[in-house]
């Protein structure tokens, strides 16, 4: 696991100027555009992606079917994935954060509106399409799992916005919702929820890859 | 003799292709070679040893681990070594990044052995595998397999796409890991004369069926090309026919058996007819997969 993990971390790493690179330019356009909820929701973006992007370089030369050659059950080179899939959407919620922080710190007058449900909900919103699309990618490779990824992203965020609409019109409220939840509940929903669709979208993976043939 | 590999009546189905009852086993010490056409099953053998693809039947073995596709155990692959086609590491990686990686996922890797390989193939370490030369990430796989535990490797067409004397240093690192007899090689590939140079026992597969699991030498020393006419071919003892290729001018018989053919009537009745001498020439791996070929064609497996 360790190894698998490593060399994820290699990977990614070399690609790191790149990264550098995407990760200016974007705060520079969310800067231009005074709004600290794009560089928080791009970050994070860009974090719960780089799982997807580690899947590519490994099936563009079938490093699955080899791993199985070594000392590496299916279920841990899965795992090792989930697990990447933690490490980078968390590097890209601090990233998030520290960019919160620092437009703070410093004002330069930009519009921030995300609070913490606003994040909890954003980060949720990945998790779930990640959730979906990470089966998806064992089962269909890489390429179809990305479109999956978006539409689920898109998916999950329309009902999102679907059921505040709905809840407008029912007379159930987002203000309604915030008297009966505090914040902090709220993101211990977003925090449950995302921990459930993962558990579930790991244990849908390790079923769907046990008859691929490698 | 202790088998590294036995296979038992292994059965595989795709549409349209079938692995059909192979049984075999790999001896220790011992370099076994693969030869068959393109699509015959040889890459299907393999994955199947490696218990990378479901089997409908059979029983797989590898050092005494019964294999099984999906399967939770992965110990026992501690002990081997594999090398496909393509370099399998992703090209982003760096030469010495793979030393710590595989580092953490063997237990029993050897650093220094890996970092010797690397410096007898002037692998430099610094380099990513997408800049190294096809040789270059081939020879890098083979100081993978064989810088761990590995008792056997299995070699899935490692040598194709490599120019002759890239393929002549892979071949003598071969040799030098079974010198001790306890370590075993499966080399599958299409070009023979490495398998020639190399094996011990030659396994040859044609459609999914193993059609012949012998001895190289024996194999070598047994089988011959008789060339003669179409009328003196009639002459051959039928059950000592592998192959045969006709042309106008003459026909090439691939025979299983020079001893039989020499003691058989059959010199003595071609002799009688008023046609040109029988030649009989040393056939080769090569030829045996060719004639083969041309058996399955010409319904010679139809006993």
């Amino acid at each position: 696991m360790k190894g698998l993990i490593l060399k994820d971390l290699y990977l990614l790493k070399s690609y790191g100027k790149q990264y550098i690179l995407i990760f200016g330019a974007m705060f520079i356009y969310a800067m231009i555009m005074r709004s600290a909820s794009f560089a928080v929701i791009y970050f994070v973006l860009m974090g719960s992606t780089a799982v997807l992007s580690s899947m590519s370089m490994d099936e563009a030369v079938s490093f699955h079917k080899f791993a199985l050659t070594m000392p590496i059950s299916l279920s841990t080179i899965i795992r090792s994935k989930y697990i990447l899939f933690l490490i980078t959407i968390g590097v890209g919620i601090i990233v998030g954060l520290l960019i919160k922080l620092f437009l703070f710190l410093v004002p330069f007058g930009m519009e921030d509106s995300f609070g913490r449900e606003g994040f909890a909900a954003t980060i949720t919103v990945f998790v779930l399409s990640n959730s979906i699309s990470m089966p998806a990618m064992f089962k269909l490779g890489v390429e179809k799992a990305r479109y999956i990824n978006i539409c689920a992203m898109l998916a999950v965020a329309g009902l999102l916005v679907l059921s505040v609409a709905m809840g407008e019109k029912t007379g159930f409220s987002v203000n309604k919702i915030e008297e009966i939840f505090s914040a902090n509940v709220f993101v211990v929903l977003c925090t449950v929820l995302s921990i459930i669709s993962l558990a579930i979208s790991y244990l849908v993976t390790v079923k769907i890859a046990k008859n691929k043939e490698w | 003799m202790e088998n590294i590999i036995t296979v038992k009546n292994l059965i595989k189905k795709y549409d349209g292709f079938e692995l059909d009852n192979i049984s075999f086993q790999i001896p220790a010490g011992s370099v076994v070679g693969l030869i068959g056409e393109n699509g015959a099953g040889k890459s299907t053998v393999i994955k199947s040893v490696l218990g990378l693809t479901p089997i409908e039947r059979g029983e797989i073995e590898v050092l005494g681990h019964n294999v099984k596709a999906g399967e939770k155990e992965c110990g026992w692959r501690e002990q081997i070594g594999v090398v496909f086609d393509e370099c399998n590491f992703p090209y982003g990686l760096k030469v010495k990044n793979i030393r710590n990686i595989m580092g953490k996922i063997y237990q029993t890797w050897d650093s220094t052995k890996f970092t010797d390989y690397i410096n007898r193939f002037e692998l430099p370490p610094g380099k990513k595998v997408k800049d190294l030369s096809k040789g270059m990430k081939m020879k890098l796989s083979i100081a993978m397999a064989l810088s761990h535990d590995s008792r056997v490797l299995i070699l899935d067409e490692a040598t194709s796409g490599l120019d002759p004397v890239v393929r002549n240093e892979i071949l003598d690192i071969f040799r030098e890991f079974i010198e001790d007899g306890e370590h075993s090689v499966l080399l599958s590939s299409h070009i023979t004369s490495d398998i020639e140079k190399i094996a011990d026992y030659i396994m040859l597969i044609h459609k999914g069926q193993l059609l012949l699991m012998e001895n190289k030498d024996e194999l070598l020393y047994h089988y011959a090309i008789v060339r003669c006419t179409k009328e003196q071919a009639e002459l051959i003892p039928k059950d000592i026919i592998v192959g045969m290729e006709k042309n106008a001018f003459e026909t090439s018989v691939l025979i299983k058996d020079k001893k039989r053919l020499k003691d058989s009537s059959f010199y003595k009745e071609a002799e009688q007819g008023k046609e040109n001498g029988v030649a009989l020439d040393r056939a080769s791996i090569e030829d045996l997969l060719l004639y083969n070929k041309l058996a399955s064609g010409h319904g010679l497996y139809q006993d």
